[in-house]
């Protein structure tokens, strides 16, 4: 049997109630402008009929709209236990942790961990495991339906199903900070052999600097030693900080800072020379390098495939 | 029960700003119509604030990436204005609505405590100087009108702004309590003895039925506010998950007493409407006991549906049912008030002054935003469309084409029995067709851009956001529409009270006890009253061929 997919739930929910919503629309409208119009002032002397109520009609009201919610309540209902269908005992494949303000991804075969930019297999229903590691965060794709709150302090459950390959733009739907607007999903789904081979890519041992120039080599050492180590690791075998994205296998993702901008060479340098001044208020400090610094740490960064 | 106590009054002229007698007795007067005048001041003044935000928030995001002002800088603009406009605005002009005619209504000469009247008033209009001044304080708050925690604790809030939030609210609170309490005991000891409590006008009796609403939601905000506060300054740990609090707990609190709030905004609306579309229908309202008893069925069930606001946290799907019905059921007895304003323009004959033009667009517009509601309480359209710009344009269709509209339509009815002046209808209809407009412009669209994916509360999105740049442009061009129309309003305000038409006692023929007095009321409001023996008691006074039923 072919899987349902969320937002075709919602959607057709909401096109009955979109059909039930127009309909009582399209009557308050025309009552409201057709008697104003028929009953208008006509300049006729005295008062019209003095007409105080009429408790049949109004408990027909009552009773066809309690028909109707409790209609829809029903077939809400149905949508709700389809939708959210979480086993007692979950076994997640995918954590979400949010962050201020990036997306955190711990894949629970092996050890993938990235940030932002998230693989999963298409046509496949994946169990995320959703937490926050500062305040609330909530994970919305559109296409994909139906919206979680990321809550520190409890964990949440979410199957995701994208049918088709392609890429699934979401972003952060809880306002959590000022960069909320910048917290941004990317959700890639693949055919299951891509899949494979890019959980293989990322299995691969990530410390390996790839080409051995003397420019990757300094970047890597002005990265070890600039403290950048205190927030970021680049590995993803280790209990490792995550105050800032694990940067392991940096260079295979296409965009960075929460899917903002695109992973190039101009980009890397402006965020590394001043982050205020192009994501502010984001945690990461301005270090002060040098231009030529900063050129061997955007190197470093590159190499991190 | 009616204890009527005769305040001894002059009966001199009510104190304008213009008499040398009148300016210093703005600040010490105990006077009903003053301080209803005053919080009717304070609500316009904040009002215009509250409007420059949103002009800023509009500019802002008429274009993608924009980089008018920096995402701080936004984030403190829009807390500011949701904050404003719900507790700086629209509370105390329909408390300063109630403070005036609530005692004239019912045939009384002062509300019950004419101190705590004064007291709830300066420390409703303290509290919004306080939390302006946030501003100056080093940043205003910006964690949303609702300062979700732990966004709202101090590691992720380090400026004072959450500190002047939690202060102005609380007092701004304060106020609002003292004026609950303030109509209940007016209502039930002050009427004139021949009115019984099912003869309230309805704008009356919804202001006293809402006045238990606040007196039961307006604590719960301010003991989650002081808890906020202890764990800001004192280190508790009430709301901080890292510390074994409970980001949760906040959100219980705030809801509890948010979803009420969203009531205590529209019940006395729509108590105004419930007062002006008879009159200018010629009619009596239709159904007075179904719209009184439906008001009861809301305050009570408003208390049951706030978890409705938090359908996204991950609860199981039995809360989730059960909230989703009672938030379904609350919209009946909403809809059973529409259906009885609809059916009081049948057989009518309908003027179309711009207080009634209110009303009749209050009609349509505050039906979408009923209607986008209940789409919230079907939970699975809730767990796709919340947090999105969707519930912008719900919120704004009920608080603006709800609330504001009523409030407006109040204020070109009632303007004549304040100053004694008609508001120009010539300008009125400009400010009615431009706001109208200019507000479906801004919000209409809003819904689709909730559906095509825009999350609220961001202070840029991209070029990538489907039809986004041309949605969103339109909302501001709408926004500036609206900024005209108030602007017009305003100058119709100006140039109403320098000169206006002088106005009768009775301007608009109608039929509650205010238009017993003369137009301004004098310092006391009653030498004499008609007899009362229904709900019209000046219909009966005007046709004594053809009076209603007597009720007492």
């Amino acid at each position: 049997m072919p899987e349902i997919r969320n937002i075709d739930i919602i959607k057709e929910l909401f096109i009955y109630f979109l059909i039930a919503a127009t309909i009582i629309f399209l009557l308050v409208v025309f009552y409201t402008v057709f008697y104003s119009w028929k009953y208008r002032n006509k300049g006729v002397a005295g008062e019209p009929e003095q007409i105080h109520e009429n408790r049949k009609f109004e408990l027909w009201m009552i009773g066809i709209s309690l028909a109707l919610v409790f209609g829809f309540f029903i077939y809400s209902l149905k949508g709700m236990n389809k939708i959210q269908d979480i086993p007692s005992h979950p076994n997640p494949d995918i954590t979400i942790i949010g962050h201020q303000w990036w997306w955190e991804a711990r894949y629970s075969d092996g050890d993938i961990v990235t940030a932002n930019e998230i693989h999963v297999p298409a046509g496949k229903k994946i169990l995320l495991k959703l937490n926050s590691a500062d305040v609330i965060h909530s994970w919305w794709i559109p296409k994909l339906g139906r919206k979680m709150d990321l809550m520190p302090g409890y964990d949440n459950y979410l199957w995701l199903f994208a049918q088709d390959p392609g890429e699934y733009v979401g972003s952060c739907s809880e306002f959590c900070g000022a960069q909320h607007a910048w917290m941004k999903i990317r959700l890639i789904a693949e055919k299951q052999e891509d899949f494979e081979e890019w959980k293989t890519q990322q299995l691969r041992g990530s410390t390996r600097v790839q080409g051995e120039d003397s420019l990757i080599t300094k970047g890597k050492r002005l990265f070890d030693t600039k403290t950048c180590t205190n927030c970021h690791a680049v590995h993803a075998t280790e209990a490792l900080p995550n105050i800032g994205p694990n940067l392991a296998h940096f260079a295979s993702r296409k965009y960075f800072l929460s899917n903002i901008k695109k992973n190039n060479e101009k980009n890397l340098k402006a965020w590394l020379t001043n982050p205020q001044q192009v994501k502010s208020s984001a945690n990461m400090p301005n270090m002060a390098l040098t231009d030529k610094e900063v050129g061997q740490l955007t190197h470093y960064l590159q190499s991190l495939k | 029960m009616s204890l009527n106590l005769n305040i001894p009054e002059p009966k001199q002229k009510l104190p304008n700003p213009g008499t040398d007698t009148g300016r210093l007795s703005w600040i010490s007067s105990v006077d009903h119509k003053q301080i209803g005048i005053l919080y009717l001041l304070m609500s316009l003044f904040f009002f215009i604030l509250g409007g420059i935000e949103a002009m800023v928030i509009r500019a802002q995001l008429s274009v993608p990436e924009s980089g008018l002002i920096s995402p701080e800088l936004y984030s403190q603009i829009f807390t500011m204005h949701g904050t404003t406009m719900i507790f700086l605005v629209l509370m105390p002009a329909l408390i300063g609505l109630g403070v005036y005619f609530l005692p004239l209504m019912i045939g009384a000469n002062e509300m019950a405590f004419p101190r705590l009247n004064a007291f709830s008033f300066w420390i409703t209009c303290f509290g919004g100087l306080l939390l302006y001044f946030s501003f100056f304080a080093g940043g205003a708050p910006a964690a949303g009108w609702f300062s979700y925690a732990p966004l709202s604790e101090r590691p992720y809030s380090t400026t004072v702004g959450i500190d002047y939030y939690i202060l102005g609210l609380t007092l701004t609170g304060i106020g609002s309590i003292g004026a609950g309490l303030n109509f209940i005991v007016t209502v039930l000891t002050l009427r004139t003895e021949q009115m019984k409590l099912n003869m309230l006008p309805l704008f009356v009796w919804m202001v006293f039925i809402n006045s238990f609403l606040i007196i039961g939601a307006l604590p719960l905000l301010n003991s989650g506010l002081f808890m906020l506060f202890i764990d800001r300054q004192l280190d508790a740990h009430f709301f901080l998950p890292s510390t074994g609090g409970s980001a949760l707990v906040w959100q219980h609190i705030f809801w509890s007493f948010g979803h009420p709030e969203v009531y205590i905004l529209i019940l006395p609306a729509f108590g105004i409407i419930s007062e002006v579309i008879p009159v200018f229908s010629r009619k009596p309202i239709f159904g007075y006991s179904f719209v009184a008893v439906s008001s009861i069925a809301i305050a009570l069930l408003s208390f049951g549906v706030w978890m409705h606001h938090m359908f996204a946290i991950g609860m199981s799907n039995t809360v989730n049912a059960f909230f989703g019905a009672s938030s379904l059921l609350i919209g009946v007895p909403t809809g059973v008030k529409v259906i009885n304003w609809i059916a009081t323009l049948y057989k009518g004959s309908i003027r179309f002054n711009v207080a009634m033009l209110f009303c009749l667009l209050f009609l349509i517009n505050f039906t979408i935003g009923g209607l986008s509601g209940i789409s919230f309480a079907l939970v699975p359209i809730d767990w796709q469309l919340t947090d999105t710009y969707y519930v912008v344009a719900h919120i704004h269709y009920v608080f603006l084409g709800g609330t504001a509209f009523a409030i407006f339509a109040g204020i070109y009815y009632w303007f004549p029995k304040i100053t004694g002046k008609f508001l120009s209808e010539k300008l009125g209809k400009w400010h009615v067709w431009l706001f109208v407009t200019g507000f479906n412009m801004t919000f209409l669209l809003q819904h689709l851009l909730g559906i095509l994916g825009m999350p609220r509360r961001v202070y840029t999105y991209f070029s990538d956001l489907p039809y986004g740049t041309l949605l969103n442009s339109i909302a501001t061009l709408g926004a500036v529409l609206m900024f005209i129309a108030v602007a017009i309003f305003l100058w119709n305000l100006y140039i109403s009270i320098k000169k206006g038409d002088p106005s009768p006692a009775d301007p608009w023929n109608a039929w509650t006890l205010e238009w017993a007095t003369t137009s301004p009321p004098t310092l006391k409001n009653f030498q004499e009253l008609p007899p009362v023996h229904s709900r019209r008691p000046l219909w009966d006074l005007k046709h004594p061929e053809n009076k209603d039923k007597r009720l007492n």
